[in-house]
């Protein structure tokens, strides 16, 4: 039961972040047009839109992240892939997944180093907007985490790589 | 040099393994400065320099094309363009065919990503297709093809990135990939034609209704014209100077939803449902540049990328040559990586050498436009050919994509030609 229960607020987390994905794509475009239009009217827009956009790009892929990993949203070269046999395509996905996790989580370890370094020598990255380096590496750190954790999951339910679907394209 | 051609040699293994793209170039990029610096500050370099090129104002355009797109198509919009091209193009033998290149030169021009056109394309016009007969070559091909075009018709976000990199101007460029668009868009045209002519039972035709004049106009004024909106909020907002590419794509994005709620089609659920897809192709799009930009730097870093382009160069050949030389290098990088890691590495190169030779820098923009889209659906690697394998319907093999791409691509060789022989093709 308490399984069930860690594994409903992990789905409920997963789905949470792509819904906070689509938030900033939204977000974005309202506040690309509001910026523009003042601008054309001879007003002055807030300096910091362009720099909130281009963060907004990193948090998004992060934030989807592990959702894209439950998805299979990704693009795989299956030329070997799919003329192994069964068997050796069942120890093939295992080794895939097992790489998957290993790089997943690297990346977030030293996505992770990089933000505590960041936070305790104060570091900003300086555009129109001042943003601390611990806020760049933070999502990063989190997204490979989670991804990190999903590539566990397909190893241990023992999934396939080959689950991309034509509906799940677009 | 070795280290590098090692990381190149890791990349293809992994990918050939069935390791994911992203993840194969990030196993071998954090292998690689590992190797090539000799301790964990190599890797802990790589995540570092990853952030930087995603969080670029000029990538803000993917998403924003994307979701451009994305509503168009649940929305409903874009199924009654379709239809109304459907109804236009009357009892025309595979006129399926000719639909998905019409509406895909359409849609290349509103969403601006190949991408999302061919996902798109593949998904609306391939259940249809194959429900009424069509061979495979003659649903896959066209679409691929279309797919391609997104990337020479404006709004292109490919050539808005191959523009501020190369530090070009990015309303030109796009102004001058119209024309040779609308010349693939025919040449498409052609193969349909003579592919339905040799072979007829490849798009069996069959009974369509007979629709007045009237309603033909009809279906004009309300389901096509309006598009011209967004036509206008993309291109007429960038040659106005109202906006940059990617501001214009926002107003792209809010004009198709303006236009989806004029006709009472934009409902929460259409919203989401855009979004949604708009996260994912994002998202897939951007985790790709995350890892393989960074390879690009190690290839950079370890002298190979240098070493091979230095080779074509000291070759002793006309401006010509070179060009066609340059022109195969993309074409073979494009077998392997993503067109904006072929921009990063090829572009420092590539355009003082044009500009040497006296080639135009917006007219050589074309050319490198066009080799990105040919690499694209280059066999065996070619990242469009994967997609329309993945919306293609099951059991479709590489090989029947790969057949179908190849009088799409034999039209693009013969585009570069005529780019060759009339620059003046590229209007400014």
């Amino acid at each position: 039961m308490f399984r069930g229960l860690i594994s409903r607020a992990w789905d409920k987390l997963v789905n949470g972040m792509v819904l906070f994905a689509c938030a900033l794509i939204a977000a974005d475009c309202l506040l690309i047009v509001v910026d523009v239009t003042l601008r054309n009217f001879g007003q002055q827009p807030p300096a910091y839109t362009v720099a909130l956009t281009e963060y907004s790009l990193l948090y998004l892929t992060m934030a989807a992240a592990p959702w894209l990993v439950r998805e299979r949203a990704w693009i795989v070269v299956e030329v070997i892939y799919r003329r192994t046999s069964p068997t050796a395509r069942g120890k093939l996905d295992k080794l895939i997944f097992g790489l998957c996790t290993g790089v997943s989580v690297i990346v977030a370890i030293l996505a992770g180093i990089l933000a505590v370094e960041g936070a305790l020598r104060g570091e900003v990255e300086i555009r129109s907007l001042d943003m601390p380096r611990w806020a760049l590496f933070t999502p990063v750190t989190l997204g490979f985490s989670m991804m990190a954790v999903e590539f566990t999951r397909c190893l241990i339910r023992g999934d396939s790589m080959s689950q991309a679907e034509a509906d799940q394209a677009f | 040099m070795t280290a590098g051609l090692a990381v190149f040699l890791l990349v293809l293994a992994f990918m050939a393994m069935g390791v994911p793209v992203a993840f194969a170039f990030l196993a071998a990029n954090l292998l690689g400065a590992w190797i090539l610096v000799g301790d964990w500050f190599g890797p802990l370099q790589v995540v570092d320099n990853s952030t930087s090129l995603i969080t670029s104002f000029t990538l803000v355009a993917v998403p924003m094309f994307v979701f451009m797109g994305a509503l168009l198509f649940h929305s409903g919009l874009a199924l009654r363009v379709f239809d109304a091209l459907e109804t236009l193009f009357g009892r025309l033998p595979a006129r399926l065919s000719y639909i998905t290149v019409a509406g895909g030169s359409t849609f290349s021009t509103l969403t601006g990503s190949t991408m999302a056109n061919t996902a798109m394309l593949g998904s609306l016009m391939i259940p249809e297709m194959t429900r009424r007969g069509y061979a495979p070559h003659m649903s896959i091909g066209p679409i691929i093809g279309t797919g391609g075009l997104a990337m020479l018709i404006p709004p292109s976000s490919l050539g808005v990135l191959l523009g501020s990199l190369a530090g070009l101007n990015i309303g030109a460029l796009l102004i001058a990939g119209i024309l040779p668009g609308l010349v693939l868009a025919v040449g498409y045209s052609l193969v349909i034609y003579l592919q339905a002519r040799l072979n007829p039972n490849s798009a069996p035709s069959y009974g369509v209704q007979r629709v007045p004049v009237k309603r033909r106009i009809q279906l004009l004024v309300f389901n096509i014209l309006p598009l011209g909106l967004v036509v206008f909020c993309v291109v007429g907002f960038i040659v106005l100077g109202w906006a940059t590419p990617s501001e214009a794509a926002a107003f792209g994005a809010l004009s198709v939803a303006a236009l989806a709620a004029f006709s009472r089609k934009l409902s929460v659920r259409a919203l989401r449902a855009a979004l949604t897809s708009t996260v994912r192709i994002s998202g897939m799009v951007f985790l790709l540049i995350l890892s393989s930009s960074v390879f690009s730097q190690l290839m950079a870093f370890s002298g190979a990328s240098t070493a091979v382009v230095e080779w074509s160069i000291a070759l002793e050949a006309g401006p010509y040559a070179k060009l066609l030389l340059m022109f195969a290098l993309m074409l073979v990088l494009g077998m392997f990586m993503d067109q904006l890691s072929i921009m990063l590495l090829t572009i420092p190169v590539f355009f003082p050498l044009a500009s040497l030779m006296g080639f135009d820098p917006i007219w050589f923009g074309v050319v490198v436009l066009l080799a990105l889209e040919m690499s694209l659906t280059t066999p065996p690697f070619g990242l469009l050919l994967f997609l329309m394998q993945s919306v293609a319907p099951k059991g479709t093999t590489l090989g029947q994509v790969i057949r179908a791409a190849l009088p799409y691509l034999a039209c693009d060789a013969l585009l570069l030609g005529v780019l060759i022989l009339f620059p003046a093709i590229t209007l400014r």
